[in-house]
């Protein structure tokens, strides 16, 4: 008898983000039809993305997609996920970063099965800067994600609202913001933002396939390896679209007259260094114990 | 179960807890609680429910409807109206229906101040109805302009309803507040032209009378005094937003310390004014925590909505409708008409806007050209018989004989230029869209 | 006589911990305002934004919203449909009023204890905030539970107000009824 699986992503059904998804979903479908269905009920719109986790867990839904950051609370280490230097067939090396992180989320009640997104980050400024020192005093508009990078670097953080990100660029209320590649350029944000600082950092996102941990367990051997098998083939295939996407969005910019900022090589790696170094400080703090591991495990 | 059957439930249980007399904040928690439990998996689902609560009103996008609210109060109690009347009122000479069109006028003026429509009328009722009743004016001509003119203020910045509104759609704030200026001066121009035309064909229903000549050097003086501090406040409230100092919802706060200060100008700073100022405060926190008690019950009512499967249902369902889109945006709006009849607006909108809003953007308009039509509906909700917050209002302000049928056969003609309004923006969308476009 | 003594003043007591909410209530909102004000102030003057201004302010329309509910109930401030209850004959209406401040009573309850659990879980497993500020998750929701059990309180008192109301009503009825009995015009 076929059991049907209710799932949640955090960003609605029809976002360019989660193309990608469908594509996983509609193969689990069609290839464990005989035993299960994934029904995919919607986006935020069904559960508040930072209560999705918590549904999870109390089994309102039995499948989320979400970012890592949105349950940070329940396992801070979720945060390393953006820190990984590795691909992600890297991490899937028995005793890997995939391995670990499996335990570590069955502790919270959850199956980790794979990643949906590949989009790395960069920030985005309305004026021609040439140095990390020209960063100092500019307001970017912030999340909780490089909330603590921004700060390493002088760039005083300000908080806006995601509907009225357009009108404090448009009005410079901030001068720049972070995001990942996709989306920005459909709002608008970069009407007034063209120019991009050409270093991506948290290339690896943090977007998960993540399955409540009973309903995995009861399912059967043959099924579980089936949708393992199907997700180990989807990842790298999942990038490849995605990259291709962002390389289009490039294309876009030229056009557009986007322009690309670099740094001097010793100013690059001090950007790195505090993308990085922010977040393994904040880990440092929350999970002492776990930071070499992990540091091991991400090829940093 | 089918989702229109679980459809009919939700709404009728609602209909139900409603009419019985339940206040409308426990209705929507009641059924609330009912859904999760049945749909999220018993107990466990009301933990959720919690969360969802948590999650209603603890956002900042809702941070203008108390900040509106808050300038509405302070402005009527501190007594600034009356003079902004009395300006008003100097400027217009002897001319036929000159106290509906001061009405006009100040529900205009007072709507930049005011964000809430029952602050607006009782302020125009207390003014200027005794002094209509004196020079003969007839209940169609007094009442109604003064009855629908203090709706004004829900359609002109800063509004909490169209806040609201916005918050409940998920679309932006400012962008709703621009969106609703030009259809708000539109629907004042309208009312005032139906004075002036029902004035020059019938005179007798607003008798014309001498007026005491004013010098035009106390006219200005008076204008400096009491109508130019009114664009400080504008200029705060949407000034502020446009040159980027502050973002659409920062603004509200800026406006409302601007109506204290404004408050402490005229009147100094001394114990009565210390009285006024906790009225005001009291007032507007009555307000804020009644429709932040309904809110509570957003997030829920619409995710059981769409955990049921209804919302999509209904958008795919309204998507095969044989008919021109723009006609399903007419029926969602004569649905609104008959709500309105039975219902105020906070409620309305938590009913209709989780199944209307996904419909909108399937159907592919503009959901801020929507929003402002709706507030449009939501505006004339308040004045329709025979229930309507304003409407009470008015009968609370007016003469001890007058009827609740003279208050509602006086409003119908008002309710009429707003249908004209509605009608205008529904043919030009430019008229709502042009200037959040420029933001 | 005791037991109405001591009633009445747990009741007077009750009425002064509404007043004391709503008085909470009012500060929050002049907070609200003065610090929104001065995050704009400073970071236009000083390039110093406030960064706990936004998410301290989402916590507070929370606690104002449950903070104001029970005295709200109190003062009858919250809207209800009055078409059909208008309409009622009084002993019906006041009937029910008695439905309706049981149900107020039910969703109370379920409030506080439901809050009351998922408030001291949270607090257990040490839930923050996923933003800048992490706050913990407990000290928000708090605030749900306790303006519940206020809540829980003053539809306690209404049901029992609203019975007492009600059996006085069909006394009455009753007293008219036999007063008028078999009189011609009985019935209109
Ligand atoms: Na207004
Ligand atoms: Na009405």
């Amino acid at each position: 008898k076929t059991k049907t699986l209710k799932a949640v992503s955090f960003l609605p059904k029809d976002h360019p983000m989660v193309q990608m998804v469908h594509v996983w979903v509609k193969r689990v479908n069609d290839q464990c039809g005989d035993q299960i269905k994934i029904n995919w009920t919607g986006g935020p719109e069904v559960i508040g993305g930072f209560d999705q986790a918590e549904a999870l867990r109390n089994k309102v839904v039995d499948l989320i997609f979400s970012p890592t950051s949105y349950y940070a609370p329940l396992m801070p280490e979720g945060n390393a996920f953006p820190l990984s230097k590795l691909t992600m067939e890297e991490e899937r090396k028995p005793g890997g970063f995939y391995d670990f992180m499996v335990e570590r989320h069955k502790k919270i009640g959850m199956m980790y099965i794979g990643t949906w997104l590949y989009d790395p980050f960069y920030l985005r400024i309305d004026h021609e800067i040439d140095s990390l020192d020209d960063l100092q005093g500019i307001k970017m508009r912030t999340s909780a994600l490089y909330d603590r990078f921004m700060k390493k670097i002088g760039i005083v953080p300000v908080t806006v609202q995601f509907g009225e990100v357009f009108t404090a660029l448009e009005r410079g209320l901030v001068d720049g913001f972070g995001w990942a590649v996709l989306g920005p350029r459909e709002w608008g944000w970069l009407e007034k933002c063209k120019y991009m600082i050409d270093i991506p950092f948290y290339t690896r996102q943090n977007t998960l396939f993540l399955m409540n941990l009973d309903v995995w367990n009861k399912l059967e051997k043959s099924v579980q390896d089936k949708i393992m098998d199907i997700t180990i083939k989807f990842e790298p295939e999942m990038r490849d679209y995605f990259q291709k996407k962002i390389a289009e969005e490039f294309e876009t910019y030229e056009q557009l007259g986007i322009k690309r900022i670099h740094f001097s090589p010793e100013d690059e790696k001090k950007f790195l260094d505090a993308a990085y170094g922010a977040e393994w400080e904040d880990l440092e703090k929350k999970v002492p114990d776990l930071v070499p591991t992990l540091k091991k495990l991400t090829g940093n | 179960m089918e989702w229109w059957m679980i459809l009919c439930l939700i709404f009728g249980g609602l209909m139900v807890l409603f009419f019985i007399g339940v206040p409308v904040a426990y209705s929507f928690m009641c059924i609330n609680i009912i859904g999760v439990y049945l749909l999220w998996g018993g107990v466990d689902g009301i933990n959720q429910l919690v969360l969802s609560i948590y999650r209603s009103v603890s956002t900042f996008s809702l941070l203008p409807v108390p900040l509106f609210i808050l300038m509405g109060e302070v402005m009527f109690r501190a007594g600034i109206a009356p003079n902004m009347m009395d300006t008003l009122d100097k400027w217009l000479g002897k001319i036929p229906g000159r106290l509906s069109l001061i009405a006009v006028g100040g529900g205009t003026l007072f709507a930049t101040l005011s964000g809430s429509a029952m602050a607006g009328c009782a302020m125009l009722g207390s003014v200027l109805l005794p002094e209509m009743r004196k020079r003969g004016y007839s209940n169609t001509m007094s009442i109604g302009p003064i009855l629908s003119c203090g709706g004004l203020a829900i359609m002109i910045p800063p509004s909490a309803l169209g806040v609201l509104l916005a918050s409940l759609s998920r679309i932006s704030v400012g962008g709703m507040l621009m969106a609703i200026i030009i259809p708000g001066i539109i629907m004042a121009t309208i009312k005032a032209g139906y004075i002036i035309l029902r004035g020059y064909l019938q005179p007798h229903l607003m008798p014309a009378y001498e007026v005491e000549k004013v010098s035009l050097q106390e006219k200005l003086i008076l204008t400096l005094k009491y109508i130019l501090p009114l664009g400080m406040i504008i200029f705060l409230v949407i000034g502020l937003m446009f040159i980027g100092v502050a973002t659409p919802t920062e603004s509200a706060a800026l406006g409302a310390l601007g109506c204290f200060v404004l408050m402490f100008i005229y009147q100094g700073f001394n114990r009565k004014v210390i009285k006024i100022a906790q009225k005001a405060i009291l007032a507007t926190s009555r307000i804020t925590v009644m429709m932040f008690m309904i809110m509570t019950g957003a997030i829920a009512f619409s995710q059981i909505l769409a955990f049921t499967g209804a919302s999509s249902s209904l958008v795919s369902l309204a998507g095969g409708l044989d008919l021109p889109p723009i006609m399903i945006v007419m029926i969602m709006q004569v649905m609104l008409l008959f709500l309105g009849m039975f219902m105020e607006p906070l409620t309305i909108m938590m009913v209709t806007l989780p199944i209307y809003m996904p419909i909108v953007k399937a159907l592919g308009y503009d959901p801020l050209w929507f929003g402002t039509i709706m507030l449009i509906n939501m505006e004339m909700a308040t004045t329709t018989p025979p229930f309507g917050l304003v409407l009470f209002v008015m009968k609370g302000v007016a003469p001890e004989d007058t009827r609740m049928q003279d208050i509602y056969k006086a409003g119908l003609p008002f309710l009429l230029c707003d249908a004209v309004t509605m009608f205008l923006i529904m043919i030009f969308p430019a008229l709502a869209l042009h200037l959040p476009s420029l933001m | 006589m005791v037991k109405d003594d001591f009633m009445k003043r747990i009741g007077a007591i009750f009425d002064k911990v509404l007043d004391g909410m709503i008085f909470v209530v009012g500060c929050l909102l002049i907070f609200i305002m003065l610090s929104v004000c001065a995050d704009v102030l400073f970071r236009t003057f000083f390039d110093t934004p406030q960064i706990w201004v936004t998410e301290v302010i989402e916590v507070m329309l929370l606690y104002i919203t449950f903070l104001g509910t029970a005295w709200l109930q109190r003062e009858d401030g919250h809207v209800y449909v009055e078409i059909l209850i208008s309409r009622l004959d009084r002993a019906t209406a006041s009937f029910l009023k008695i439905i309706n401040s049981l149900i107020g009573v039910f969703i109370s309850s379920v409030l506080t204890v439901f809050g009351t659990s998922i408030t001291l879980d949270y607090c257990h497993r040490g839930i923050y905030t996923p933003t800048a500020m992490e706050i913990p998750v407990c000290l928000i929701i708090l605030v749900i539970p306790l303006g519940s059990f206020l809540l829980l309180g003053q539809f306690i008192r209404q049901t029992a107000i609203n019975l007492d109301r009600f059996k006085k009503e069909l006394k009455m009825a009753r007293r008219l009824k036999n007063s008028k009995g078999g009189a011609p015009w009985n019935g209109g």
